[in-house]
């Protein structure tokens, strides 16, 4: 198995949160398929993609459970933080309103998720620069204010979408490499890859090669 | 299916009967969730062993449990009064960890078996462990009604805080895996499972997780329990849904859609890449308008159903393959009206006594037409013209049965007579040389070469006489 759809170390879980209508389960479309779903209907309670990316030579599994943003479904879409390891937290650049509420989605984050959660902060619909309610600037702050990584995309053309889902991916191998990040905690939202039975991933301790039993 | 978490309050657990196998006495526990209930027998040392482990690890007070007793332990008093021991033990056990609900526990009461949380949470450790390979080497997968209810419904409820802790039982990896099938299995079942109420094909399931299936085979399972068919419009190539009492295509290609009114269908609904339809052994009387949602429908196989007729399908331009055997076809007019550029048709165990319909199907290679009520050699007059035509069949009409049936219907096909696989047989030398014979006595008889540009009626009402 040197390639393929089953060759990774790592399993990364995400959720992407946020407002209604500012293209949250579109972003994950992008990225998941690199299509923009111009008619996306509303997402009912949670929705799931996969991909695999690599990150310095890793390949990384990335779950990422997208979550209805309408109010109702907020009991359902709370219990999906729980164990993430990367929290996409998105607005709608054209409408002032998504970006009013992000300190109450930061709240739910920090208070859901554990500190060594990734949380990164997208300002979606880049491409509607015309129509634009929040400068940059402006959301910049916030997010440095706030710790959190920011960049502004755009689901539709496709816009560091990318870079998005990556930087994340990025922080947490990062935080694992640092020993930030205990992967055998019970809700860090990292997995090893299951090892494939009769061909353990981790390697026999080399110990074993030294002894004379 | 229960959903404990859900019904926390509503559930008991009780010891109501004892049985004796082997010289062995097993208690049979009661669990009910709702109104969901099934039963486990366990013996007095299954218990034991389940104490041990809740002791130690669960905070359960030693001293709950009935004590062992060695000699005199199978008087039916004894059992009795045991019985109703195990009973408050289980009781009084259930109530303290009804919160928790460890897993040890949990399996003791088969809930692993028959409830909604507990059974995702052993599937989920299932797929993380095997998914990866069962997807690369599994031809198909197969997923019980039960375990695609389960799934279906926790999408809707929040995490039960009996979840493990484990990121092992996660219910990720059970998306992951459906995320990713692309052929899929679901059989279903009137049958009450196992010692529970729980009847399989009453259980309702969507097929949303399921982003890139190709292939879909349904088998008894009744529309009903399908809500939604989530992106399969999109992906799904090959589809089978058979024994299910389907009675018209549109209980499944129009399930989750409330109107079924063909002028309220917009495109959406079109079965994009569908081009293998199989409804083998249903109900189905007609072939119906929901049909022209398949626009790619290339093999569609309608075997064992109540076909009489065949409607207008001429707009599957892709359509080549058509298994309509074990209906009840007898009359089979015009249809190179009905049916265009097809293949192949199999109408094998009809009803069917005439071929005139088929004469015009020029693409048409193989006919299957066995086990029909075709009595007239000069029927194969309507057919011997199509050009293409290789493979026929005509066993078990009675036809099959008159003198020389074989020579006399290759004779028909005059030079074409070496190229026909007449049942599965190519003409020997023997009887082309006869049916030459015959083909010269025919000319000689209606003075005229060759037969097949003769009308053929004066033949046809001699024989009806």
């Amino acid at each position: 198995m040197t390639s393929g759809p089953y060759n990774y170390s790592y399993i990364f879980k995400y959720i992407i949160i946020g407002d209604m209508g500012v293209g949250k389960s579109c972003l994950l479309h992008q990225f998941t398929d690199k299509k923009f779903m111009a008619d996306c209907p509303h997402t009912i309670g949670v929705e799931f993609g996969t991909r695999i990316i690599e990150v310095a030579g890793q390949k990384i599994k990335l779950q990422i459970w997208d979550t209805a943003g309408q109010e109702r479904f907020r009991a359902v879409t709370r219990s999906y933080y729980r164990g993430a390891a990367g929290a996409l937290m998105v607005y709608d650049i054209t409408r002032r309103s998504t970006y009013n509420h992000l300190s109450s989605w930061l709240t739910d984050t920090r208070n859901l998720t554990n500190p060594s959660t990734v949380i990164f902060l997208i300002g979606n619909k880049s491409d509607l620069d015309g129509q634009r309610d929040v400068t940059y600037e402006e959301a910049k702050q916030f997010a440095d204010e706030n710790g959190l990584m920011f960049v502004e995309a755009s689901a539709k053309t496709g816009q560091n979408v990318e870079e998005a889902f990556l930087e994340t991916a990025k922080k947490i191998y990062q935080s694992i490499q640092d020993g930030r990040l205990d992967l055998n905690a019970a809700e860090s939202g990292v997995q090893h890859k299951p090892a494939s039975p009769g061909r353990p991933l981790a390697a026999p301790p080399a110990a074993r090669d030294n002894c004379a039993c | 299916m229960s959903s404990f978490v859900n019904h926390r309050e509503d559930s008991t657990v009780t010891v109501e009967e004892t049985s004796t196998k082997d010289n062995v006495t097993y208690y049979k526990i009661t669990v009910k969730v709702g109104s969901v209930r099934w039963t486990v027998l366990h013996r007095y040392n299954d218990f034991v062993e389940l104490h041990e482990k809740l002791v130690s690890d669960h905070g359960v007070a030693k001293e709950l449990l009935p004590p062992k007793k060695v000699i005199r332990n199978k008087t039916p008093k004894f059992v009795e009064q045991r019985r109703e021991a195990l009973s408050e033990y289980l009781k009084n056990v259930f109530n303290y960890l009804k919160l928790t609900m460890p897993s040890e526990f949990a399996h003791f009461l088969d809930f692993h078996l028959y409830d909604i949380f507990f059974l995702l949470q052993d599937l989920a450790k299932t797929l993380f462990l095997e998914g990866d390979k069962l997807l690369e080497c599994e031809k198909s997968h197969n997923f019980t009604p039960l375990e695609l209810h389960a799934i279906s419904e926790r999408l809707k409820i929040a995490c039960p805080m009996t979840e493990k802790q484990d990121q092992m039982y996660d219910f990720s990896h059970i998306l992951d895996f459906c995320s990713q099938l692309r052929a899929l299995n679901i059989e279903g079942s009137y049958e009450k499972l196992g010692t529970s109420n729980i009847v399989p094909n009453d259980l309702r399931f969507d097929l949303i997780p399921f982003k890139s299936l190709l292939d879909l085979k349904i088998l008894g399972v009744p529309m009903a329990c399908i809500q939604s068919v989530g992106g399969l419009r999109d992906t799904l190539v090959s589809l089978s849904v058979s024994t299910a009492s389907v009675v018209s295509l549109n209980e499944f290609l129009l399930v989750d859609i409330l109107h079924k009114d063909p002028s309220s269908i917009a495109d959406t609904v079109k079965w994009k890449k569908l081009s293998v339809i199989n409804f083998a052994s249903n109900n189905i009387d007609n072939v119906d308008w929901a049909i022209k949602l398949v626009p790619r429908l290339q093999h569609l196989s309608l075997s064992s159903n109540k076909l009489k007729e065949l409607c207008d399908i001429s707009c599957l331009h892709d359509l080549r393959v058509l298994n309509l055997s074990m209906n009840s076809f007898s009359v089979c007019e015009n249809w190179h009206a009905k049916i265009g550029n097809i293949v192949r048709i199999d109408l094998s165990q009809n009803r069917v006594e005439s071929l005139q319909g088929f004469s015009r199907l020029y693409s048409l290679e193989s006919l299957d037409l066995s086990c029909n009520v075709i009595t007239d050699v000069e029927e194969v007059q309507h057919i011997c013209k199509l050009p293409c035509l290789e493979y026929l069949w005509l066993t078990a009409n009675p036809v099959a049965s008159s003198i020389d049936y074989r020579v006399k219907v290759l004779e028909q096909f005059n030079a074409r007579m070496t190229e026909l696989c007449l049942d599965n047989e190519k003409a020997s030398e023997k009887e082309l040389d006869t049916a030459r014979v015959l083909q010269a006595l025919r000319v000689v008889k209606e003075g005229k070469t060759p037969s097949f540009l003769q009308n053929n009626n004066t033949s046809h009402s001699f024989n009806k006489s």
